[in-house]
């Protein structure tokens, strides 16, 4: 496959995310989180449940606001507002498909491009890379669930976004369907993208990610490539809720 | 490029302008051909049809409901009429102007409301917009010097314009005005939802977190969204309003609010023909419900007066409801593909795929 062959392209921090602090009320829920993702690299975000990842995609999109701490996407601060993220290069997907269930698939793609001079063109281009075009004119929910989740991929990418964020793409999918959708992050990172991507899957994430940023309780307990996360202690406890000792 | 392509499927303008005076040549010569009491029932329609195809957007489109169509309605019909009364001429330039005006009058509140109902959703909307037509008699009584209270406010008789006096009765002028306004309204309604504005109320309907995060601004959307719909529910109370010359705050009762979203329902959410039908019957369905109970004794006849219809209309609601959930047009449309031979579907049993990213000999 020749988007895993395409060597990875790293350059400036498209994402930069510094001293992020989110709090509802007396929960912290983010703890001086830092991180950047590069132009053309995954990073993938794990944790246990709570830990604060869409929390962090939350405060990245605008749709709640932090208590502290910086966000910067191509080196300009991200106003807090999710309706100006398109504009600004950024797409996201949701924790479930976050489809426009009245909508056929076409209209669903179309709607992530509405701000375009010529909105169908593009979300044709974007039907016919993902192989969704002979489903396009059907309603979005007469697709089966790995197709829907496609079709929510192709509305984030129908912008041609910078920064893709991604929040459990994998979650539904059988082993070929994942295996399919790693091939789609390395191939929309090959493009330049960056991506980061929030998932529980952790083989996905091992096999995808260039690097990968451990959460729990808020703070960033570990970060590195997927080998170095893979054998740290600290992240074993995190999962495991027991002290490891590192041999 | 060259300015803003139209979105795939949507009907090019000019087709949708030529559909609209098509059928409202068919509506003008319909006039022709019939009674003087049955073209003030279809003007009676018309003016209906206005607020309820401006609800039928709003709520089938953006899924805010509201319940008081009817007091916005009843600011077109006092706009309309107070303006009418300020002006120093008569005739169709008074016409046009007070219309305008009413139209801006229900537009101004409509955004107000729309600004408020923009943060609500649901029972707190509807409780919201059923306020506004339960206060609209105190608003008259209120302010009595201007809306004159339960009085109301009456207009001058305009009657048909010299050159037609001959040919059309005053019933008839007042059916060919009032579906000309509201062929306006319908049409404009339709270019708005069927382009780009159109797919966006829908985006805010169905997902609002996810059509803001696609660059939707779903605030604005709702706030338009309602406005234009108010506009139109506005229109109906001016057309209202020339037809019964006068407005007054006992014609646009919560009943009556109810009564729109009833026919918004049984018509078929969303849709505007539905509309249309919704609107047929709720003139119709009282006129004959009076026919039956006129041959009954008056004891009787006095006592189902007002009250029968009320039951039928809840009867028929909860039967459409159980018969055709999506309404008399989505039984229309149902209907129609069950007649309709069947063509193989393509994309029936699509060929499993496990490419995200198909290759060229894939594809």
């Amino acid at each position: 496959m020749s988007a895993q062959m395409t060597p990875v392209r790293t350059g400036d921090p498209h994402l930069a995310v510094h001293g992020l602090s989110v709090r509802f009320g007396g929960l912290s829920a983010l703890d001086d989180v830092s991180l950047d993702v590069r132009e053309g690299e995954v990073v993938g975000l794990i944790g246990p449940n709570g830990a604060g990842k869409t929390t962090l995609f939350n405060a990245v999109c605008g749709l709640v606001r932090p208590s502290a701490g910086t966000i910067a996407v191509g080196g300009e601060p991200l106003p807090p507002d999710p309706t100006r993220l398109s504009a600004r290069g950024v797409a996201r997907t949701l924790q479930g498909l976050g489809l426009f269930r009245g909508l056929t698939v076409r209209e669903n793609v179309l709607a992530g491009r509405l701000g375009a001079a010529d909105p169908g063109t593009d979300a044709q281009r974007q039907l016919d890379a993902l192989d969704l075009a002979a489903h396009a004119d059907r309603p979005v929910g007469d697709l089966p669930y790995p197709e829907q989740k496609k079709v929510a991929l192709a509305r984030a990418l129908v912008a041609q976004p910078r920064l893709l964020l991604l929040d459990e793409p994998a979650g539904g999918l059988g082993p070929d369907d994942i295996a399919a959708l790693g091939d789609l992050v390395r191939h929309t990172a090959a493009t330049g993208c960056a991506v980061l991507l929030v998932e529980h899957h952790v083989d996905f994430v091992m096999s995808v990610c260039d690097r990968v940023v451990v959460l729990d309780f808020g703070r960033v307990i570990a970060s590195g490539t997927p080998d170095e996360v893979a054998g740290d202690p600290a992240v074993d406890e995190a999962y495991l809720g027991i002290e490891v000792t590192a041999s | 490029m060259t300015g803003r392509q139209r979105l795939p499927g949507q009907r090019p303008l000019l087709r949708t302008l030529l559909v609209a005076a098509g059928w409202t040549v068919v509506a003008l010569a319909g006039t022709f051909a019939l009674d003087p009491f049955r073209n003030y029932q279809l003007a009676l329609v018309a003016a209906y049809l206005c607020a309820t195809a401006g609800l039928t957007v709003l709520v089938g489109a953006t899924g805010q409901l509201s319940l008081g169509h009817a007091a916005l309605m009843a600011v077109g019909g006092y706009g309309f009429a107070l303006t009418t009364n300020a002006l120093p001429f008569g005739g169709i330039p008074a016409f046009v102007l007070a219309l305008l005006a009413g139209v801006l009058a229900s537009a101004v509140v409509g955004l107000l409301l729309g600004l408020a109902a923009a943060r609500l959703s649901g029972p707190y909307l509807a409780g919201l917009t059923l306020a506004v037509v339960v206060a609209l008699p105190a608003v008259a009584s209120t302010w009595s010097t201007v809306l004159h209270g339960d009085q109301g406010v009456q207009i001058p008789f305009e009657g048909v314009p010299d050159g037609l006096r001959r040919v059309v009765a005053l019933e008839q002028w007042q059916a060919m005005v009032a579906v000309l306004v509201t062929a306006a309204v319908v049409t404009s309604l339709t270019v708005l939802r069927g382009g780009r504005f159109g797919l966006r109320m829908l985006a805010v309907r169905d997902d609002e977190v996810a059509a803001r995060l696609s660059g939707i601004p779903a605030g604005r959307v709702k706030v338009l969204a309602f406005t234009a719909s108010s506009a139109a529910a506005g229109v109906g109370g001016a057309v209202l309003c020339f037809v019964a010359q006068a407005v007054s705050p006992g014609a646009y009762t919560v009943g009556f609010s109810l009564l729109l979203v009833v026919a918004v329902v049984i018509g078929g959410l969303g849709s505007i023909l539905g509309a249309a039908l919704g609107s047929v019957v709720i003139v119709l369905l009282p006129w004959l419900i009076g026919r039956l109970t006129s041959n009954l004794p008056a004891d009787a006849a006095q006592r189902l007066d007002g009250n029968l219809a009320v039951l039928v209309f809840g009867l028929l609601l909860i039967t459409v409801m159980a018969v055709a959930p999506h309404g008399l047009h989505g039984a229309l449309v149902a209907r129609r593909r069950r007649t309709t031979p069947d063509v193989p579907r393509p994309t029936a049993e699509p060929a499993p795929r496990k490419v995200l990213v198909p290759t060229e000999e894939q594809r």
